[in-house]
C-alpha cells in the first residue's frame, strides 16, 4: 500500500526540498518504488536536484491539476538516469513558466483532481511511497494537499520565527487527524545531540507531534547549491547517512 | 431484541423482547417472545393475544390470560412450540401483541426476530460456518450450495438427506485465503414442496487475525557491532502456524525518540519469523525497545495481527575493542625500527577502521614514549606505526600497550613484551611524564570551556512560548478558510466511507 507524505515547513528555507529529493533517493536506493510531487507550485525547484528542466517537457502537475494531462502523462521515470540499482523514482515536476504559474495560483485546483492524481499515480507505477514537496507556510491550497496525505512531515529550523510558525502549523495540521511528523533542520554545530532530543521531547510533549529525526548544518549541503542530491553523489558522506536515517524513519511510520 | 414500548389509556407500559434477536431455522429452543408491563392494576385480569407473521406471510397466534399480582410482571409466548407453527423459513418475522382485557387494544407492543440458515451472519477466515435448515420431507435428498459471486466454493454444490425430522445440518470450514466478501448458501429440496421463500442466505467472510508469540531476542545484551535477532511464531485461530507474509519491528533507542526498522521474514530452517538487525559502533547505549505494533503483521492474504504490540527489550553496550600486536617482539638494538603492526577488530569480527589507535611503550613502570597514533592500512587490514629506538631510552624489556578507542566510547587494548638492547637514562622518560601531564591539563580545560558554552544553547536562544503558539493556531482554526477546507476534508471521508461501505 502506497503511503502519501507531504513534506512541508511554515517558512521556506528550512530544506525541506533537499530533505525532499534526498530522502526519496535514499528509500529508492533501498529498492523502493518512490513518487515525488513538485506542490511547491510558486517556487518549484525539485527539478534543479533532478537535473531536470519542466519547461522542456510536455506536461507538469500544473496541467495535471487543470485536468488538462493524465497524471502519468506529466511523470517522469528518473531510475535509469540516476543508477538506483534496482529502486523506481517517479518525479512529477511543476511548472517554472511564469503564465502558468499565475494561472494555477489564480484558478486554484479541485480537491478531486489531486486526490485522483495521487490515487493515479500509486496504481499506475505501484508506489511504495508518494513524497509531496509543498509551498511553505499556511495557505488554502497547500492545507488541502496536507489534508489527503497520509502522513505529513513538517521541516523546521531552531530559530525564534521558525519554531512560533512549526508551533501554529503543527496545531492547525493536527486537526486533520493525519499523524504529524517533525525534522529539526540546519541544527549549529554548537549545540549537542542530547540538546536537540531534550528540545524535541519538550515539543513533543505539548504538541501532537512526532519527531522523526534532525540533520545538522552541513557546509557540503549548502555547498552543492541544489544541484545534486548528496545521498547518491556522495554516499559516505555522513550527510548521506543522516538522509538514510531519516528514510528508515519514514519506512517506520504506522 | 427490545420491541415497540407502549403506553395505553390506562397507564400501563408495554415492551416486547424477542430472544434471540436472530437464531437458525429448526432451533429447537425456539424464540422467546416477552411482554413486559409496568404501572399494571393490581389486582387484575388480563389477557393477551401474540401473533407471529412468518416470512410467507402467513401468521400464527396464541393467547395468554394473566392475573396480576403486582404493578409490574411480565408474560411469555414461546415460538413456533405456544403457536402450533414452525421454524422453517428463512427471513424475518413480524410480531404484534394485542390487549383482549382488561381493554380492548389491537397493538399494544409489536416486535420482530430474524431467521436463517446459518449460525451467525459473518465469520473470519478459517472459522467454521454452521448451517442448520429444517422443514424437509424425512430423507430427502437435499442439495447444498455455497456460491462466490457466480462460481460454487470447492466441494459444491453437494447434497444430503434430511434426517427424521426434516432437519439438514452440515459444515463448512473457511480457509486462511478463502475469498473476502459475500457468500450465498442456499438449499434446495427434491421432493419437498419448494419453500417460499426459498432456503437462501448471505455469510460475510472476513480477513482473520493473526497471534503472535511473545517477541523473543537471541541475546538480551550486545555489544555494539554484533546483531541482535528477534524470532517470534505466527499463528491462525484454528492453530495453523503462519508462513506467509512479514511484519516490520520498530526499534527504539534509549531517547525514547529515535526509530530504526527491521523486517521480520519466515525462516523456513526454524520455522519461526526472524529478523537481525546489526548494530554499529555509533548506536546509542541504553535499553532498546524492539516493537511489533498491532496490525502491522500481514500474511500474503491479506490477515493480519496481532491485537496488541508485542514488545521486548535489550540493551546495546560500547564495543570492546580486541586488539592484537603483530610482529614486534624481538630484540631491538639502538638505532633499528619498532614496527607495530596491530590489529584491531570489533565484537561483530570485523576490522576497526575508523577512530584512534595508539602505542606507549612503558618500561620498569615508566613510559618511554607515546602514545605513538597508528594510522589504519587499507591493503593490510592493520594499524601500523612504528618507533625507532633511541641512544636515550633505556635497555631491557619494554611492555607496549595499544589503546583503540573511538569518539563513541568503544576501547579496547592490548600489549606485548619486546627486549631493547641500548644504553639509557630514566631523565627523559620523566621529562616525558610531565609534558604529557601538562598536555592533559590543557586540553582538559579547553573541553571544559567548550562544554560550557555549548551548555542550553536552544534554551537560551530559542523561546518556546506554547501559550502564544497555541493561542496563534486557534485564531487560525477560527477562519473561514480552514473552515472551508475542512468541510472538504469532512465530505471527503464520507465520501470514501460511503464507497467503502456500498463496496463491501
Amino acid at each position: 500500500m502506497t503511503r502519501s507524505i507531504a513534506v512541508h515547513s511554515y517558512k521556506g528555507g528550512t530544506g525541506k526540498t533537499t530533505i525532499t529529493a534526498n530522502v526519496a533517493v535514499a528509500l529508492a536506493l533501498k529498492g523502493r518504488r518512490v513518487g515525488v510531487m513538485d506542490m511547491d507550485l510558486e517556487g518549484p525547484g525539485l527539478h534543479v536536484f533532478f537535473d531536470l528542466d519542466p519547461s522542456q517537457l510536455r506536461f507538469t502537475v500544473n496541467d495535471v491539476l487543470a485536468g488538462v494531462a493524465p497524471p502519468e502523462a506529466a511523470c517522469v521515470r528518473m531510475s535509469e538516469k540516476m543508477n538506483l540499482n534496482g529502486g523506481e523514482i517517479y518525479y512529477t515536476p511543476a511548472s517554472v513558466k511564469v503564465s502558468e504559474i499565475m494561472r494555477t495560483l489564480k484558478e486554484g485546483f479541485e480537491l478531486d483532481t489531486f486526490e485522483n492524481a495521487i490515487r493515479r499515480l500509486q496504481e499506475k507505477f505501484g508506489l511504495h511511497y508518494l513524497l509531496i514537496d509543498t509551498h511553505p507556510g499556511i495557505q488554502h491550497d497547500t492545507l488541502l494537499a496536507l489534508g489527503i496525505c497520509d502522513h505529513q512531515v513538517v521541516i523546521s529550523r531552531v530559530d525564534q520565527q521558525d519554531i512560533f510558525g512549526t508551533g501554529v502549523l503543527v496545531e492547525i495540521s493536527s486537526t486533520m487527524d493525519k499523524p504529524v511528523h517533525l525534522i529539526l533542520n540546519m541544527i549549529p554545530p554548537r549545540i549537542r545531540e542530547s540538546e536537540v532530543l531534550k528540545f524535541a521531547r519538550t515539543l513533543g510533549a505539548h504538541f501532537t507531534v512526532d519527531m522523526a529525526g534532525w540533520l545538522p548544518f552541513s557546509e557540503e549541503v549548502i555547498g552543492s547549491l541544489s544541484k545534486a542530491i548528496l545521498t547518491l553523489k556522495m554516499p559516505r558522506n555522513p550527510m548521506s547517512q543522516r538522509f538514510r536515517g531519516l528514510a528508515e524513519a519514514i519506512e517506520s511510520f504506522a | 431484541m427490545g420491541g415497540l414500548h407502549k403506553v395505553n389509556a390506562a397507564g400501563e407500559g408495554f415492551t416486547l423482547t424477542s430472544l434471540p434477536a436472530r437464531t437458525s431455522e429448526g432451533n429447537a429452543s425456539g424464540v422467546d417472545l416477552t411482554l413486559s408491563v409496568t404501572n399494571a392494576a393490581n389486582p387484575g385480569s388480563y389477557s393477551f393475544t401474540w401473533t407471529v407473521t412468518d416470512p410467507s406471510g402467513g401468521s400464527a397466534s396464541t393467547t395468554k390470560p394473566v392475573l396480576s399480582t403486582a404493578a409490574a410482571w411480565t408474560v411469555a409466548a414461546k415460538y413456533p412450540s405456544d403457536f402450533g407453527a414452525s421454524l422453517n423459513l428463512v427471513g424475518s418475522y413480524d410480531v404484534i401483541i394485542a390487549e383482549n382485557l382488561p381493554s380492548l387494544n389491537s397493538s399494544i407492543a409489536t416486535g420482530q426476530f430474524t431467521v436463517g440458515l446459518t449460525d451467525y451472519t459473518s465469520y473470519q477466515r478459517t472459522s467454521t460456518v454452521h448451517v442448520e435448515a429444517s422443514g424437509y420431507l424425512p430423507a430427502d435428498n437435499v442439495t447444498i450450495n455455497i456460491v462466490y459471486g457466480a462460481t460454487s466454493v470447492s466441494g459444491y454444490p453437494s447434497s444430503k438427506n434430511a434426517d427424521p425430522t426434516g432437519a439438514v445440518q452440515f459444515s463448512w470450514q473457511t480457509a486462511v485465503d478463502s475469498a473476502l466478501g459475500n457468500y450465498t448458501v442456499s438449499l434446495a429440496g427434491t421432493n419437498t414442496v419448494a419453500k417460499n421463500p426459498a432456503d437462501i442466505q448471505q455469510v460475510i467472510v472476513y480477513p482473520t487475525n493473526i497471534t503472535l508469540t511473545p517477541l523473543r531476542t537471541g541475546s538480551i545484551v550486545v555489544q555494539r557491532t554484533e546483531t541482535v535477532d528477534f524470532w517470534f511464531n505466527a499463528t491462525y485461530p484454528n492453530g495453523a502456524f503462519v508462513n506467509t507474509g512479514s511484519a516490520p519491528l520498530r526499534l527504539m533507542e534509549p531517547d525514547g525518540v529515535t526509530i530504526h526498522t527491521v523486517n521480520a521474514i519466515y525462516d523456513l530452517s526454524s520455522g519461526t519469523y526472524h529478523a537481525a538487525y546489526p548494530t554499529s559502533l555509533t548506536h546509542a547505549q541504553g535499553t532498546w525497545t524492539a516493537t511489533v505494533a498491532s496490525a502491522s503483521f500481514t500474511d500474503v492474504f491479506g490477515n493480519s495481527g496481532p491485537s496488541t504490540v508485542q514488545q521486548t527489550s535489550f540493551s546495546i553496550q560500547r564495543a570492546t575493542l580486541a586488539v592484537s600486536l603483530l610482529s614486534s617482539s624481538g630484540t631491538y638494538a639502538q638505532g633499528s625500527v619498532i614496527p607495530l603492526y596491530t590489529k584491531v577488530t570489533v565484537p561483530g569480527n570485523y576490522n576497526f577502521t575508523q577512530g584512534a589507535v595508539s602505542a606507549v611503550f612503558i618500561s620498569s613502570g615508566r613510559t618511554i614514549v607515546g602514545p605513538i597514533s597508528l594510522v589504519y592500512d587499507q591493503s593490510l587490514g592493520k594499524w601500523t606505526g612504528s618507533y625507532k629506538v633511541n641512544r636515550v631510552d633505556p635497555t631491557g624489556t619494554w611492555v607496549v600497550t595499544i589503546i583503540a578507542s573511538d569518539n563513541y566510547g568503544n576501547i579496547g587494548q592490548g600489549t606485548a613484551s619486546l627486549n631493547v638492547d641500548t644504553q639509557g637514562t630514566q631523565t627523559s622518560a620523566d621529562l616525558g611524564w610531565v609534558v604529557w601531564l601538562l598536555v592533559l591539563v590543557i586540553v582538559g580545560l579547553g573541553c571544559g570551556i567548550l562544554i560550557l558554552r555549548r551548555r542550553g544553547v536552544i534554551h537560551r536562544e530559542v523561546k518556546l512560548d506554547v501559550q502564544a503558539i497555541k493561542q496563534k493556531a486557534n485564531e487560525v482554526k477560527g477562519d473561514d478558510f480552514l473552515q472551508s477546507i475542512q468541510t472538504q476534508l469532512k465530505r471527503r471521508a464520507e465520501r470514501i466511507a460511503a464507497e467503502k461501505e456500498k463496496r463491501d
